[in-house]
C-alpha cells in the first residue's frame, strides 16, 4: 500500500531523501553525495540506504516526487542534441539576432550567448502567416521536403528537427502540415513544433524555447528512464513525479515530452518547500534566503505562492513559460574573499566550489571565503560541521583569513567579521532590487532562511533589508525534498490574441471560446498523466496593457465576465492590477488583451509537519562559545537545535547547531521555537 | 580615501542598491513605452557640488554619470527640503541636459537642516513640442524649433508642485499626461533615493556617509588612473566624418587628439567642424563631457568591470573643446540629434584608442543609430501614428581576438528590437526580411560583424518613412590592424521587381500601398590580415551562408571546393596574394577607410581640413556657415585639377572677403 510518499532532490553536490511514513507521521531525511556521471546511481544507494538501514519496505512507497537539474546542466554545459531549425523565409537568423541586445552593452569584448543551432543547420521555408491568422504566402511544401533533405539527410546529420514559423501562435497549420512533411520524410527522427511548445507570440522568445526543449529533450528522456529502472529494480512503484520550473509537480511520462519544463526543477523545490513550511507555520507571505555553496538565491512568496516570472533568461536563452522567479548572486559559503586593486574588500563571486573548497576543508583550498570567516568568527563549531561528518580545520582557516586581514591591516577577527560584512551587504543590494522590482514593502515579510550558510547570516541580512523577523525551518536541508512532496500538480497554457477590450466586448463568445478550448486542453493533459490527483482548479488570466505599451501585466479573470457587456468587470481589474504594480492607472485609456492564461492545479494531499513536544521554556545551553560579532568578543550560548523543545526562547547572542545549518542569533534578537520545531528569530524593540 | 576601505565597500555596495533601486522604481511607474522599453533614463545621487557619486547600472543609460548639475544648482539658487529643479536646457545646464527631449529632476537631501546630497535624473520624453512630433528634426537650425526650453527652476516647492510652471510645460506638449506621469514616475525614483540616503545617516551618521560620498569618486578615480598608468604615453590622433550636415552635402569632421602623460587622458578636440545649421551639434559646454568620452569609458569599463561608473572616472581625463564647435556649439545651436554626432565621436576616439592600445579595441561598426518608423494615418483618432519598426546599427567591427558582433556593438549595444509579430499585430505591415547580409563583413584575420537587413511591406496609402540618424551609407567603417573596412549601408525600394530603386538616405520618405521598403546597414570593419584568417573559419561562414564562395577566394584567399578547403589551392592563392593592400590615410596606421573617405582625403589632405577649420573658427561666427559651403566647393572644384594647399584656401578666402565685403 501507499504508505510512504518520498521527495528526492538531486543537486549537483547532494541528492537528498526525504521519506514521509503517512502512518506515524515521521519524516525521514537522508543526504547522499550525487552522481554525476549517473544521477541515477545516487537514487539507487539512497533507495538501498532505506532499505537496509532503516528497515523501509520500498514497495510501500506510493508517491515518488524529485527535482533535477539534468536539463540546466545540459543547457548550461552545451551537451544537448544535434539539432536543425525550420523557419520563415527572411528569419534566417532568428537566433543569431535575437533581440539584438548585448548581455553587457558596454564590453569591447562581449558576444551574445551562442545560439543552440547554428546557423548552417538553419533553413528558410516558403510560407507565410499574417498576425491575424490569415494565409499570406502558402505553405510550399516542396520547400519544406528540401530543407528537411538537407538538414537530416545531406551532410548535417541533425538528431532532431525544430519548426518555427511566423504567427503559428495564431494559426498552427503550417507548423503542423510541415511536422507532418518532416516526419514521414525521416521516419523516427524527432520534430517539435514551436506552437506545441508555447504558442504565444514574439518569435525569438517563441523559437528559443522550443529549441531548447528539443535540444535538452534526449538527455532528459534518458535521465528520467533510468531514474524509473532505479525505482521499478527496487520494487517501487512507478508513478513517479518530477518538480516543474512553475512551482508545480508533473508525472515522468508528462516531463517526457514537456522537458523544458524541467529546467528550473531543482531552485523551484526549495522556494517551495520554504513557502509550505512558512504558511502551516502562518506566515504567508516571506521571502527566501537559501545561501549554499557558490551562491545566494533569492525568491518572494505572497499569499503561500512563490511570485512567478516570464521574463528570465537561463543559460543565455529566454524562458517566456511562467517559472518561479529566483534571483541568484554569487555569494555563499565558499565565495572567496578577496581585497582589490584599490584595497577594498570583496567576497564572491568567484567561488572555490566543492573542490578545493573553503580552506578549512582542509582540501588543499588557500583561498579565505565566507566559511573561513564564519568558523574563525566562532559562528561554527569545527568538530562538528554537517553533524560532525566533516572535521574542519580552524588553523588553516585563520591562516587564509591572516593573509586577507593582512592587505587590509586588520586583526583576523576584524577580517573575519568585514568578509561577513561585506557578503551580507551584497545581499542587501540584491534585496533591495528584488523588493523594488515587486513592489512590496519588507516589513510585511519574514526572511525563510536555508541552506548550509543562510542561517548564519540570516538575522544579518533581515536587520539591513528591514524584514522584522527570521523563519528557520526546523530541517532546512530537506527542505528541496519536502517542497518536491508538497507541491501541487500544475499546468499552463497561453494563447496570443491581441484584442481591444471595450465594455460592450464584443469578442467575449470568441474569447470564452479560447479559453474553454485552453480548459479543455489542460484537461485532457490531466486526465492522461495525471493519475490520483484530485480534481483539477482552474485560474483564467490574461496578460493586458494599455495601447501602445509594450509590457503586459497579469491579470485574473472571471469568465462570467466573458458575456456581452463584460468588458466593464474586466477593465475594471485591469486598471486595478495595473496601479498595483505601477503606482498608477488610466482609466479613460484604451486596453487591449495579448495573451490568454489557464493555469491548472490539481492539489495533492500535502504533508503533515508533525509537531514536536514542549520543552523548557529557557532551555539549557551545551555550551559557550567566544564569537566576535560588531566588532568585539561575545560569550555566546551555544544549544542543539534537537534539544530545544516547542515554547523554547532563547536571547541572542547564541548559536543553535543542526546537522545541516547553523544558526547565528545576534544580541539584541529573541528566538522561539514554534509548535513545529521551526525557529523565529525577532529583533527585540 | 577618508574612511578605512571596509566602511568605504559596504557603503558602495549599500548605495550601489539605492541607486539601482531608484532605477527599478523609475522604470516600473514610468507612462511611457519609450522610457520603459529603451530604458532612456537615470537616476541617481550627486554629492553637495553636484556631482555623481552612485550611478546605476543595471537599468537606464550608462554613459551620464560624469554629469555635473553645479551650474544647474548654481543657477537656480538656494533650495529647501522637497523643492525639485526642472531642467531641459543645454545651456541653460551648462550641458547636464543635451537635447530637449531630456527632462532632468534634481531634488536637494537634507538631514538635521543642511543639504548632505541631491537625487537627480533624467528620462526621455516622447514629446516637448517643438516643430515635429517627437521634438526631433535634424533639419531643426536653432533650438527654439526643437521644443519647449527650461532653464533651471523649481516644479515642486517645498513639496508642493509649481502649478503655474508646470500648466505652462503640460500646455507645450503633444503628449501631457504621459509626460506628467513620467515626471511623477522620475520624483519618485528621487524620492526613493532621499529616503535610502536618511537610512544610512542613520546607521552610519552623517559625518561618515559625507566621507563615503567623497571616497566611491574617489575609488572610480583611481580605478580609472591604475588603467591609464598601463596605457603608453603619447599623443594619438584619429579623425572620422558624419557624411552631412543635412543642409549641405559636406560632411561634418571630428577630430580628436587623445594624449597619455602622468595617468591623466587629454583629448582635444581641436580640428573638429565648426557648429552646423542642423541639429548635429553636441552642447558640452566646453567643459569635460560625458558625451565625449563613451568609447574611452567602455574602455575603461572592459578593462576593469567594477569600477563604479560616477564623477571619479572622468576625474583623469580633460578635454578640449573649442567654443563654435560642433562638440561646443553657441547658443541657439540646435542639438535634437546629438547623439547620431557622439556616435562618430565614438569612433574617432576609438580610432585614436586602436593607436594607442591596439590589443583591445576593435575597427570600426555601423556606426549608426537609425531609428526606422512608420507614420500611418489614424483616421480614428484624427492624426498621424507614428511606429518605431526596428532599430538599425549596423555590424559591430572585428576584435583584436574576436569577430565583431552581428547587427550591433558597444556604442548602441542596449537597444532592443521589436518581434515582428508584436509589429505585424500593431501596424498593418508585413516585415518581408529581418536578417544578416551575406559578405557584408569587413573582411579580416577576425573579420566584422555582418550588416542587418529589414524589408517591410505596407499596405495602406500616406505612409511616411523616417529614418533619422541614418548613416555611413558613403564612408564605410574602417578596418584596423591591417584589417579591411565594412560594406555601407543601403537602402531600397521594392527590391527583386521591376520597381526596383535606390534610394538616398532617408530624410521622410513617401510609401505607396504595397511598395516594399529595404533597409540595409554597413557591416562592421575587420581587424587584422584577411589573408591569415584560418582557413577553417572562413569555411565555417561560407557553410552558414555568411560569406559567398567568390569572396571566400578573392577576400581571403580561400578555395572552397564543394563543402571542403582546398588546402592546395588556397596555399597558391595565399601565396601570390595581392602585396598592394589599399593605402593607408596616414603615416604608421594601419587603417582601411574604404574608397569613398579615401578619395575624400586626396582631395582634402588632414593638413587641409585643419587650416580650413581653422580659418572657420577665426571668422565671426555668423558668417562661418556661409563661407564653409561657399569655399567647401570652391575647394573641391579645384581639386578635380590638382592638390590643394593651405596657402590656396587663403587665396580663395582673400577672394571671398573682397567678393562679400567681409571685413
Amino acid at each position: 500500500m501507499a504508505r510512504h510518499w518520498l521527495g528526492i532532490d538531486i543537486g549537483g553536490t547532494f541528492t537528498d531523501f526525504a521519506l514521509f511514513d503517512t502512518q506515524t507521521g515521521e519524516l525521514l531525511g537522508l543526504k547522499i553525495p550525487s552522481t554525476p556521471h549517473e544521477f541515477a546511481e545516487a537514487v539507487r544507494t539512497g533507495l538501498a540506504r532505506l532499505a537496509d538501514e532503516h528497515g523501509i519496505d520500498l514497495r510501500e512507497i506510493g508517491t515518488v516526487v524529485h527535482g533535477t537539474t539534468i536539463a540546466v546542466n545540459t543547457l548550461i554545459q552545451r551537451t544537448g542534441a544535434r539539432l536543425g531549425l525550420l523557419v520563415t523565409d527572411g528569419f534566417r537568423d532568428v537566433l543569431e539576432l535575437q533581440r539584438l541586445r548585448m548581455p553587457n552593452p558596454f564590453d569591447l569584448h562581449g558576444s551574445r550567448p551562442l545560439p543552440l543551432i547554428p546557423r548552417a543547420r538553419v533553413a528558410e521555408i516558403r510560407e507565410r502567416l499574417r498576425a491575424d491568422g490569415a494565409v499570406d504566402t502558402p505553405l510550399d511544401e516542396a520547400s519544406v521536403r528540401e530543407a528537411v533533405q538537407h538538414l537530416a539527410r545531406t551532410g548535417q546529420n541533425v538528431e532532431g528537427l525544430v519548426i518555427s514559423l511566423l504567427h503559428s501562435y495564431r494559426r498552427p497549420e503550417h507548423e503542423q502540415r510541415a511536422r507532418a512533411i518532416a516526419e514521414a520524410a525521416v521516419p523516427g527522427l524527432p520534430v517539435t513544433a514551436s506552437s506545441d511548445v508555447w504558442p504565444q507570440a514574439r518569435e525569438y522568445e517563441r523559437t528559443a524555447l522550443a529549441v531548447l526543449d528539443a535540444y535538452v529533450q534526449p538527455k532528459v528522456r534518458r535521465y528520467l528512464e533510468g531514474f524509473e529502472q532505479a525505482l521499478a529494480a527496487r520494487g517501487a512503484p512507478a508513478m513517479a513525479h518530477v518538480t516543474k520550473s512553475n512551482g508545480g509537480i508533473m508525472p515522468v511520462a508528462a516531463a517526457r515530452t514537456q522537458t523544458a519544463a524541467t529546467l528550473l526543477s531543482g531552485p523551484a523545490s526549495g522556494v517551495i518547500g520554504a513557502a509550505y513550511v512558512a504558511g502551516r507555520a502562518g506566515l504567508p507571505n516571506v521571502i527566501t534566503l537559501d545561501v549554499g555553496g557558490t551562491s545566494a538565491d533569492m525568491a518572494v512568496v505572497e499569499n503561500g505562492r512563490p511570485r512567478v516570472s516570464t521574463s528570465e533568461h537561463i543559460g543565455g536563452v529566454p524562458v517566456m513559460m511562467p517559472v518561479v522567479g529566483v534571483s541568484a548572486i554569487g555569494a555563499g559559503g565558499g565565495s572567496v574573499a578577496w581585497v582589490d586593486d584599490v584595497g577594498l574588500p570583496k567576497v564572491g563571486p568567484q567561488s572555490t566550489g566543492a573542490e578545493p573548497g573553503p580552506a578549512c576543508y582542509g582540501r588543499g583550498g588557500k583561498d579565505a571565503t565566507l566559511t573561513d570567516a564564519f568558523l574563525v568568527s566562532g559562528f561554527l563549531d569545527p568538530e562538528r560541521f554537517l553533524g560532525g561528518r566533516m572535521r574542519l580545520d580552524r588553523s588553516l582557516a585563520e591562516a587564509a583569513i591572516a593573509r586577507f586581514a593582512g592587505r587590509l591591516g586588520m586583526t583576523p577577527d576584524e577580517a573575519a567579521e568585514s568578509v561577513v560584512q561585506v557578503a551580507v551587504s551584497n545581499m542587501y543590494a540584491e534585496f533591495t532590487k528584488i523588493l523594488s522590482r515587486a513592489a512590496v514593502d519588507p516589513r510585511d515579510f519574514a526572511l525563510v532562511a536555508f541552506g548550509g550558510a543562510g542561517p548564519v547570516v540570516g538575522a544579518l541580512v533581515a536587520r539591513e533589508v528591514g524584514i522584522p523577523s527570521v523563519f528557520v525551518p526546523r530541517s532546512p536541508g530537506t527542505l528541496c525534498a519536502l517542497g518536491a512532496l508538497s507541491a501541487d500538480i500544475v499546468n499552463d497554457a497561453v494563447r496570443t490574441v491581441h484584442t481591444r477590450v471595450e465594455t460592450e466586448l464584443r469578442e467575449a463568445a470568441a474569447l470564452r471560446r479560447r479559453y474553454d478550448d485552453l480548459r479543455a486542453e489542460l484537461g485532457e493533459w490531466l486526465a492522461r498523466f495525471g493519475a490520483g490527483a484530485s480534481p483539477a482548479a482552474f485560474r483564467d488570466a490574461a496578460d493586458m496593457r494599455y495601447v501602445g505599451q509594450s509590457y503586459e501585466i497579469d491579470v485574473p479573470v472571471e469568465l462570467a465576465w466573458l458575456a456581452p457587456g463584460g468588458g466593464a468587470p474586466l477593465l475594471a481589474a485591469f486598471h486595478h492590477a495595473h496601479e498595483r504594480a505601477f503606482g498608477h492607472a488610466d482609466r479613460e485609456a484604451p486596453a487591449e488583451i495579448v495573451n490568454l492564461r489557464v493555469q491548472l492545479r490539481a492539489e495533492r494531499p500535502r504533508v503533515p509537519i508533525a509537531e514536536i513536544p514542549a520543552g523548557a521554556a529557557a532551555p539549557t545551553a551545551r555550551t559557550t562559545r567566544r564569537i566576535w560579532l560588531e566588532g568585539r568578543p561575545t560569550e555566546a550560548r551555544v544549544f542543539d537545535r534537537s534539544a530545544l523543545g516547542r515554547g523554547a526562547r532563547l536571547d541572542g547572542p547564541a548559536i543553535v547547531e543542526q546537522p545541516d545549518t547553523t544558526v547565528l542569533v545576534p544580541g539584541g534578537h529573541v528566538g522561539e521555537v514554534d509548535r513545529f520545531g521551526n525557529l523565529l528569530l525577532r529583533r527585540e524593540g | 580615501m577618508r574612511l578605512d576601505a571596509l566602511t568605504v565597500e559596504i557603503l558602495r555596495n549599500y548605495l550601489q542598491g539605492a541607486v539601482e533601486e531608484m532605477a527599478y522604481v523609475v522604470e516600473r511607474t514610468a507612462y511611457t513605452t519609450f522610457v520603459k522599453e529603451t530604458a532612456d533614463f537615470t537616476c541617481g545621487l550627486l554629492n553637495p557640488s553636484g556631482e555623481f557619486f552612485a550611478y546605476p547600472v543595471e537599468l537606464g543609460v550608462a554613459s551620464f554619470g560624469g554629469i555635473s548639475y553645479a551650474e544647474t544648482l548654481e543657477a537656480v539658487g538656494p533650495l529647501e527640503p522637497g523643492d525639485v529643479v526642472i531642467t531641459n536646457d543645454p545651456y541653460g545646464s551648462a550641458a547636464a541636459a543635451t537635447h530637449l527631449p531630456d527632462i532632468h529632476l534634481v531634488k536637494p537631501i537634507f538631514w538635521d537642516g543642511r543639504l548632505v546630497a541631491y537625487g537627480a535624473g533624467f528620462l526621455h520624453s516622447s514629446d516637448v513640442g517643438g516643430m515635429v512630433p517627437a521634438s526631433i528634426t535634424p533639419r531643426a537650425s536653432e533650438i527654439f524649433q526643437e521644443g519647449l526650453r527650461l532653464p533651471p527652476k523649481k516644479l515642486f516647492k517645498r513639496g508642493a508642485v509649481n502649478r503655474d510652471l508646470l500648466d505652462v510645460i503640460l500646455a507645450n506638449c503633444r503628449i501631457p499626461e504621459q509626460n506628467w506621469g513620467d515626471l511623477q514616475a522620475l520624483v519618485a525614483g528621487l524620492t526613493t533615493g532621499e529616503r535610502r540616503m536618511h537610512e544610512l545617516i542613520r546607521r552610519f551618521g552623517p559625518d561618515t556617509v559625507d566621507k563615503a560620498m567623497d571616497d566611491l569618486i574617489d575609488y572610480a578615480t583611481r580605478k580609472v588612473e591604475a588603467i591609464i598608468r598601463r596605457m603608453p604615453t603619447g599623443r594619438y590622433e584619429f579623425s572620422d566624418y558624419i557624411e552631412d550636415d543635412v543642409v549641405t552635402t559636406i560632411p561634418i569632421r571630428l577630430k580628436v587628439a587623445l594624449t597619455i602623460a602622468d595617468g591623466e587622458i587629454h583629448l582635444d578636440f581641436t580640428g573638429s567642424d565648426v557648429q552646423v545649421s542642423s541639429a548635429l551639434n553636441v552642447p558640452t559646454a566646453g567643459k569635460v563631457h560625458p558625451f565625449m568620452s563613451v568609447a574611452l569609458v567602455n574602455y575603461f569599463a572592459t578593462r576593469d568591470r567594477t569600477i563604479p561608473l560616477n564623477a571619479g572616472v572622468l576625474r583623469r581625463v580633460r578635454m578640449t573643446l573649442p567654443e563654435g564647435s560642433v562638440v561646443n556649439p553657441r547658443f541657439p545651436a540646435a542639438c535634437g540629434v546629438r547623439y547620431a554626432t557622439v556616435l562618430r565621436i565614438y569612433d574617432a576616439v576609438l580610432g585614436a584608442l586602436a593607436r594607442a592600445v591596439p590589443e583591445d579595441i576593435p575597427a570600426a561598426s555601423g556606426g549608426q543609430g537609425c531609428m526606422v518608423a512608420l507614420s500611418l494615418p489614424d483616421p480614428e483618432a484624427g492624426r498621424r501614428h507614428v511606429t518605431v519598426i526596428e532599430p538599425m546599427i549596423g555590424g559591430g567591427g572585428g576584435r583584436p581576438a574576436r569577430d565583431g558582433i552581428d547587427g550591433c556593438d558597444a556604442s548602441l549595444g542596449f537597444l532592443k528590437t521589436t518581434p515582428a509579430e508584436t509589429l505585424e499585430a500593431e501596424v498593418p505591415i508585413i516585415v518581408r526580411r529581418f536578417h544578416l547580409i551575406a559578405d557584408s563583413a569587413g573582411p579580416g584575420r577576425f573579420r566584422g560583424g555582418f550588416g542587418v537587413r529589414l524589408d517591410f511591406q505596407v499596405f495602406q496609402p500616406e505612409g511616411l518613412v523616417t529614418a533619422r540618424g541614418m548613416e555611413r551609407l558613403r564612408f564605410a567603417p574602417w578596418g584596423v590592424a591591417g584589417g579591411t573596412a565594412g560594406s555601407t549601408g543601403s537602402v531600397m525600394l521594392n527590391p527583386g521587381t521591376a520597381g526596383e530603386r535606390s534610394i538616398p538616405k532617408i530624410d521622410v520618405l513617401a510609401l505607396e500601398p504595397g511598395d516594399v521598403l529595404s533597409v540595409r546597414t554597413p557591416g562592421g570593419g575587420g581587424h587584422g590580415d584577411r589573408f591569415t584568417r584560418p582557413s577553417s573559419h572562413v569555411l565555417a561562414d561560407v557553410l552558414s551562408g555568411l560569406v559567398s564562395r567568390e569572396r571566400a577566394r578573392d577576400a581571403y584567399g580561400v578555395v572552397i571546393d564543394a563543402d571542403r578547403v582546398d588546402e592546395a589551392a588556397t596555399t597558391s592563392l595565399r601565396a601570390a596574394r595581392p602585396g598592394a593592400e589599399p593605402g593607408p590615410s596616414s603615416p604608421g596606421a594601419v587603417f582601411d577607410f574604404g574608397a569613398a573617405r579615401r578619395e575624400h582625403e586626396r582631395r582634402w589632405p588632414s593638413e587641409l581640413q585643419d587650416a580650413f577649420i581653422a580659418m572657420l573658427m577665426r571668422l565671426p561666427a555668423p558668417y562661418r556657415a556661409y563661407v564653409r559651403r561657399t569655399l567647401y566647393g570652391r575647394v573641391e572644384a579645384l581639386a578635380a585639377e590638382r592638390p590643394v594647399t593651405p596657402d590656396d584656401l587663403n587665396r580663395l578666402l582673400q577672394a571671398l572677403r573682397a567678393a562679400i565685403a567681409l571685413k
